[in-house]
């Protein structure tokens, strides 16, 4: 064996990856593709959501609240859809469990804050996070079906664009 | 020079302000950018001071569950926190500036959650990174969590997620070199400070909370003694007392 063999292939190996591109994500500018069933935020869209609360009972942590009254053809009005973001481990179960796929996972994942108690999203709040994401994906759910291009109020009232 | 009216007041014999709560507490409570606030006039210095910390924050190197692998993978090459000066995770706390709570306190790891944070040197941050240390996450209603780190610690920052993603601790890193930017040297820190009772959490007599009491202020004893006023010692502690004798 000659004397230094196992000097050049280190070198070489040095000098294969000296011409590599880096592999580092800058972050702020650009993002690294998300996987599609990677458990990011939760998208709760109040114009399917049928009031059923599959999600609250199928949540281990319990930190989905959500309260409904029946209408007069006997479909319920959800007056209160509230997610404990403090709380939420991002486990996606809820989302299995909906039979519509009114909550979905896929939403941002930079909503840092400096006060926890902002991390509590009631209806108001998650409307406009839902509206927001689908304005930013070109008005496509998270699972990959079209929505219709409205914009949603709180309280339910649509506004077609 | 005539003009500038900077006084130098020595730092390490003041005495402290009326209203101070406790003995010892110029020696172990000290607050040094309230003495600067008090004394000096910093309006230049401020934004390069400020600029300086924000842009090296050196994190403390503990994880306490599995948002410390996370917290790992934000270190590696593919999103790389040294592009934010704050690659140098140092093992000592004395040299560190941010901590990142990265998992789970149980009421077990807390007085040392509180220790490290003491023997950190001012000024100091905190990032409370996932679900579990920000509320306890899905043990938030067990028997052996902190409901919040921020029941310990004072937290700047709070990063949601299970455990969080690189990005996410990016995101809260950003957020917080925007809250120094924007609360500067001398300014006022707009963080809640926690308030040390533990009379609703743990029961009378419960050795960890005799043990976290004892780590906020007055500082006193695990048998709830005073410190000496001058040098901060507890009754029992022989080699302060001879020290304290000699002084």
């Amino acid at each position: 064996m000659a004397y230094g063999v196992g000097l050049a292939k280190g070198l070489m190996t040095t000098l294969k990856h000296l011409g590599r591109p880096p592999v580092t994500f800058e972050f702020p500018e650009t993002e690294r593709p998300i996987p599609p069933r990677a458990r990011t935020n939760l998208v709760w869209f109040v114009e399917r959501c049928t009031g059923c609360s599959t999600c609250a009972q199928a949540c281990p942590d319990g930190c989905i609240l959500v309260q409904t009254q029946p209408r007069e053809d006997g479909s319920y009005l959800v007056e209160r859809y509230e997610i404990d973001f403090r709380l939420c481990m991002y486990c996606g179960l809820c989302a299995e469990a909906c039979p519509y796929e009114a909550i979905q996972v896929g939403g941002s994942y930079t909503n840092v804050v400096r006060d926890p108690n902002e991390l509590y999203h009631d209806k108001p709040k998650l409307t406009a996070f839902a509206n927001n994401y689908l304005e930013q994906h070109d008005w496509i759910y998270p699972n990959g079906q079209p929505a219709v291009r409205q914009e949603i109020h709180a309280d339910g009232e649509r506004q077609h664009l | 020079m005539a003009d500038t009216q900077i006084i130098p007041v020595p730092l390490l014999n003041v005495e402290p302000p009326a209203g101070t709560p406790g003995p010892g507490s110029a020696l172990l409570g000290t607050d040094i950018e309230a003495d600067l606030r008090q004394q000096l006039l910093l309006t230049k210095v401020d934004s390069v001071l400020t600029w300086a910390r924000r842009s090296s924050l050196w994190p403390a190197m503990f994880g306490l569950a599995c948002c410390a692998i996370e917290m790992i993978a934000t270190a590696n090459a593919r999103y790389d926190i040294a592009r934010f000066g704050a690659e140098v995770f140092r093992a000592s706390p004395r040299q560190a500036d941010l901590m990142i709570v990265a998992g789970t306190v149980t009421w077990k790891m807390a007085p040392a959650v509180r220790r490290i944070y003491l023997q950190m040197a001012d000024p100091k941050w905190v990032i409370s990174m996932g679900s579990c240390s920000n509320i306890g996450g899905p043990f938030a209603h067990g028997y052996s969590t902190l409901p919040g780190v921020n029941n310990v610690v004072p937290v700047d920052v709070y990063v949601p997620g299970c455990p969080p993603r690189p990005e996410s601790l990016l995101s809260g890193l950003m957020l917080l070199q925007d809250v120094m930017k924007e609360e500067g040297v001398s300014g006022a820190r707009g963080r809640p400070e926690p308030d040390g009772d533990f009379s609703t959490m743990l029961p009378e007599g419960d050795p960890i909370r005799r043990e976290l009491e004892s780590l906020f202020p007055p500082y006193l004893s695990l048998n709830g003694e005073p410190r000496d006023p001058k040098t901060g010692a507890l009754p029992h502690d022989t080699n302060y007392q001879s020290l304290s004798g000699a002084l």
